[in-house]
């Protein structure tokens, strides 16, 4: 009897000490999880700023934020729809046309959204969250206000090939966050920068984002027709 | 409660803004996520050695997801719905965007005519309210089974 009780009380002491031991243990490595994040968050700014250079920090970057934060009150970022409806000509288009679309209001710069249209009367369009990249048809881009179509300077089996390129990207995720080198997600005119560099053709320099003005501004690129 | 919803948010406050900073370093962006990740789970085992009731749990979990969950839940109904505003699904996106560099490592396909990135960010709130949730169950078990030996 004596005995057992001595193996009892033994075994709880030495249990209690597990649990003492346990108990620290979770201590230190709480510690050690908050104190690791907010080293790696330190190491992350000061490498942002003064290593890698992020483009967040430059002026135009603050421009463009602030405008974007102004327009988000609307609930898009591609202008005010006046209930303007365009005639678009299809007739006009190639595959690996690129069309600029315009709103009054927008935040980033005239043109507000663009698409790169692959033939039969589609394009391919990347603005959707919810859905992702997807192939729209040329009436959707009826509401705007005015449509610009861009043609690349460049032969026409490399136009066709990008659009051939853009066609298969279909279904790929839309980030607007995204960096301009990323290729799982897309956003308008980076799809569009994408499937040109795919072929060579470099629209514009590569950086932080790839708006639809710098398209516009190309100088590998030239109006064929604007609707408005 | 107060110091774990004040912190929890800090802790993303510090992510939302250094993943903008570090946009183009996809790596780093990632390692970022999951640092975070590891701080969410270590304050849910902090709170878990504290005499929290459930409805003091619940209460913490909406106070950290609530705008998370609503704007979800909003979003997936005007998105599955007849009438379509994207208002909501913007506030999703910028809300958890560090998220989605993670995210675009799923392969790129469409889930019932959605985006599975779409998907993955209306069901993160879910997942971080019932990982705090079982953390905090978790490390509240080695108090109750001190509690019942005493």
């Amino acid at each position: 009897m004596k005995f057992y009780l001595l193996a009892h009380n033994l075994d709880a002491k030495i249990t209690g000490s597990i649990r003492n031991v346990r108990g620290c243990s979770r201590w230190f490595t709480v510690a050690l999880v908050r104190k690791t994040y907010l080293v790696v968050i330190m190491f992350s700014l000061v490498y942002a700023i003064f290593l890698h250079k992020s483009d967040l920090f430059s002026p135009s970057s603050f421009q463009l934020v602030e405008s974007t934060a102004r327009e988000l009150s609307h609930g898009h970022m591609n202008g005010t729809f006046t209930g303007h409806v365009l005639t678009l000509d299809e007739r006009l288009l190639e595959p690996g046309d690129i069309l600029l679309c315009h709103n009054p209001g927008g935040s980033y710069g005239y043109f507000t959204h663009s698409v790169l249209y692959v033939g039969k009367g589609r394009a391919v369009d990347a603005f959707d969250f919810e859905k992702g990249t997807k192939l729209m048809p040329l009436t959707e881009y009826r509401r705007y206000g005015e449509v610009d179509v861009l043609r690349v300077k460049a032969h026409a089996a490399i136009r066709n090939a990008a659009a051939i390129t853009a066609e298969a990207a279909a279904g790929k995720g839309y980030d607007p966050f995204a960096s301009v080198h990323d290729t799982h997600t897309e956003y308008c005119s980076k799809l569009i920068w994408h499937t040109f560099a795919e072929q060579g053709v470099v629209l514009c320099p590569a950086k932080g984002w790839v708006l639809p003005d710098d398209l516009y501004h190309s100088p590998v690129v030239e109006v064929v027709a604007k609707w408005a | 409660m107060h110091a774990l919803v004040l912190r929890a948010w800090g802790s993303y406050l510090l992510l939302f803004i250094v993943s903008f900073a570090v946009m183009g370093l996809t790596f780093l962006q990632r390692v970022l996520v999951l640092c975070w990740l590891l701080e969410y789970c270590a304050l849910w085992v902090q709170a878990g050695r504290k005499n929290w009731p459930v409805w003091r749990v619940l209460v913490t979990v909406f106070c950290l997801h609530g705008l998370g969950l609503v704007a979800a839940g909003i979003s997936l109904s005007e998105t599955l719905g007849p009438h379509r505003n994207d208002f909501m699904s913007g506030v999703l996106e910028f809300l958890y965007h560090p998220f989605l560099p993670v995210f675009e490592l799923l392969p790129s396909r469409t889930v019932f005519g959605v985006s599975d990135i779409y998907l993955s960010t209306c069901l993160l709130p879910i997942a971080l309210s019932v990982l705090g949730i079982i953390l905090w169950r978790q490390s509240d078990g080695p108090r109750r089974l001190d509690e019942a030996a005493s």
